[in-house]
């Protein structure tokens, strides 16, 4: 687990692009943090370092955005889910599983339908602009994204 | 612009089961949103997941659609549904039902996108203004302004870079403890405040381009709020700070939507979608048509949330004989106004 200081946007595009470079197909990122600490900001950064072109605009509402970049990243949004059910129903769940990378803000509010292994990436607003965002990887060391 | 009989509209790209039904001249004869006729029965509350519940409620929303208005299925030219933008696992319900029925009654199927039926909405709402016409349509979804040339021919000069505007009120009005989505509570909550008490910035971007972004004022807003919370700044009653942070998403929209309308000369405003229904919103391009002798088109409240009127409307234009070779319309969770839907590209 890594915890890092970023006083600015920039520096959290920084930090999620540097992130990103341990991201092959199959990764799952789930982010958490508050609203406004910059889950889409962190999500954005990490698709443009994986080949994005384009507008990568709020999910919220379509709760998964489909996105192509040196693999498919699909960008999703849990907060207007309430359950599993409603998870599955959406049509979600097989891209929780399958090849391409997902991006998952508002993680938390899908617990049991985490994947087995991933990384979390959780943002506090610690001041105005400033934030703390602890990246850690949970599940088995020989997982999805290291390819193996 | 006429049709041999009228035209079936199909709705379900999200939270809505709908139908209606257009004469053929486009004019609307029924439409029929489940979530209105339940909300009583329910007593104002529809779970989520209850609401995307689409395939167990279409039918029933169809026939009452067809005796509302009051045809039979033998009557019907046409069926139009939406095909996208929107969640695919709603879209695919609508598009299943009215293939069936198109093919069952041997009478085509128009695959319409749910945002040309928004645009498509103040034309409907009065139909003896011409074009060009600037749409801005705006819901928890979308937030795009376009210009409709002629029905069916659209250009679309903005779009927001990341959050929707609805989503931004839904998002901030649940902070604030407002059940979501929260653009009504956000428009009552503010409606005698003072829109001055609190300045929150705008994202304006640098060129002349017309694109929305409401992310930074959701995230300036939701720190305000918090600091007001923990006394680190000074008390604000709660419909002055409510009706500060509308003011700001509603000059957001309006900036762009005058300065175009300036820019290119065009006569005609319109407001569409959800949010198209905030009252601040309504009452901010009325009063500047009219200090600028414009036209604004502010379509009633009911036609501003997703329907299926618009797309039977939208049905009735694009309606065309069948072939026999059509191509099969698919849902498209992705299709952007004013490009052409997959079934139509030839490669």
């Amino acid at each position: 687990m890594i915890t890092s200081l970023c006083h600015s946007v920039a520096e959290t595009e920084a930090l999620a692009v540097e992130f990103s470079r341990t991201l092959q197909s199959g990764a799952w990122v789930g982010l958490i943090g508050p609203l406004g600490a910059g889950k889409s900001v962190f999500a954005r950064a990490v698709g443009r370092a994986v080949g994005v072109r384009g507008e990568m605009p709020s999910p919220t509402y379509t709760l998964m955005t489909v996105h192509t970049g040196r693999c498919p990243v699909y960008h999703m949004d849990m907060y207007r889910i309430s359950s599993d059910a409603e998870l599955e129903f959406a049509g979600i769940l097989p891209y929780f599983s399958g090849p391409g990378i997902c991006l998952v803000e508002w993680a938390e509010r899908v617990r049991s339908a985490w994947p087995p292994a991933g990384w979390i990436v959780t943002i506090a607003i610690t001041r105005d602009s400033d934030r703390s965002i602890e990246i850690a990887r949970f599940g088995p060391a020989t997982n999805r994204q290291d390819g193996t | 612009m006429f049709t041999p009989g009228p035209i079936l509209g199909i709705e379900t790209s999200c939270d809505e089961t709908a139908a209606a039904v257009a004469s053929p001249d486009g004019r609307i004869l029924s439409n029929i949103i489940f979530s209105q006729t339940l909300h009583a029965a329910y007593g104002g509350v529809v779970p989520e997941l209850a609401s995307r519940e689409h395939s167990g409620r279409l039918p029933a929303i169809v026939t009452e659609a067809l005796s509302a208005a009051p045809i039979g299925w033998g009557d019907l030219a046409g069926i139009a549904v939406t095909a996208g933008p929107g969640l695919v696992g709603c879209l695919l319900v609508g598009v299943a039902y009215a293939r069936a029925a198109a093919r069952a009654r041997g009478i085509p199927l128009i695959g319409v996108n749910h945002l040309e039926g928004h645009a498509h909405t103040p034309a409907l709402t009065d139909p003896e203004l011409g074009y060009p016409q600037l749409v801005l349509i705006v819901s928890g979804g979308h937030t795009s302004l376009v210009m409709v040339e002629a029905p069916g021919q659209f250009q679309c000069l903005g779009r927001t870079r990341d959050d929707a505007a609805g989503e931004c009120f839904d998002k901030v009005g649940k902070l604030l403890g407002f059940d979501y989505p929260a653009g009504p509570a956000i428009d009552r909550a503010g409606e005698d405040g003072a829109a001055n008490a609190v300045a929150f910035p705008k994202t304006r971007f640098e060129g002349q381009g017309y694109d929305f972004s409401f992310s930074g004022i959701k995230t300036a807003a939701a720190l305000d709020w918090d600091k007001r919370q923990r006394g680190l700044l000074p008390a604000v009653e709660m419909k002055d700070w409510v009706a500060s942070f509308e003011q700001t998403i509603v000059d957001s929209l309006t900036q762009n939507l005058f300065r175009a309308a300036d820019d290119q000369s065009i006569p005609t405003v319109a407001l569409a979608g959800g949010v198209a229904r905030n009252r601040r919103l309504r009452r901010v391009v009325t009063a500047w048509a009219e200090r600028t002798g414009r036209h604004a088109i502010v379509p009633p409240p009911e036609w501003c949330a997703d329907n299926a009127a618009m797309i039977a409307a939208v049905g009735s234009y694009r309606w065309q004989p069948d072939s026999g070779d059509a191509p099969l319309i698919d849902a498209v969770p992705n299709w952007g106004l004013g490009e052409p839907p997959p079934w139509m590209v030839t490669t």
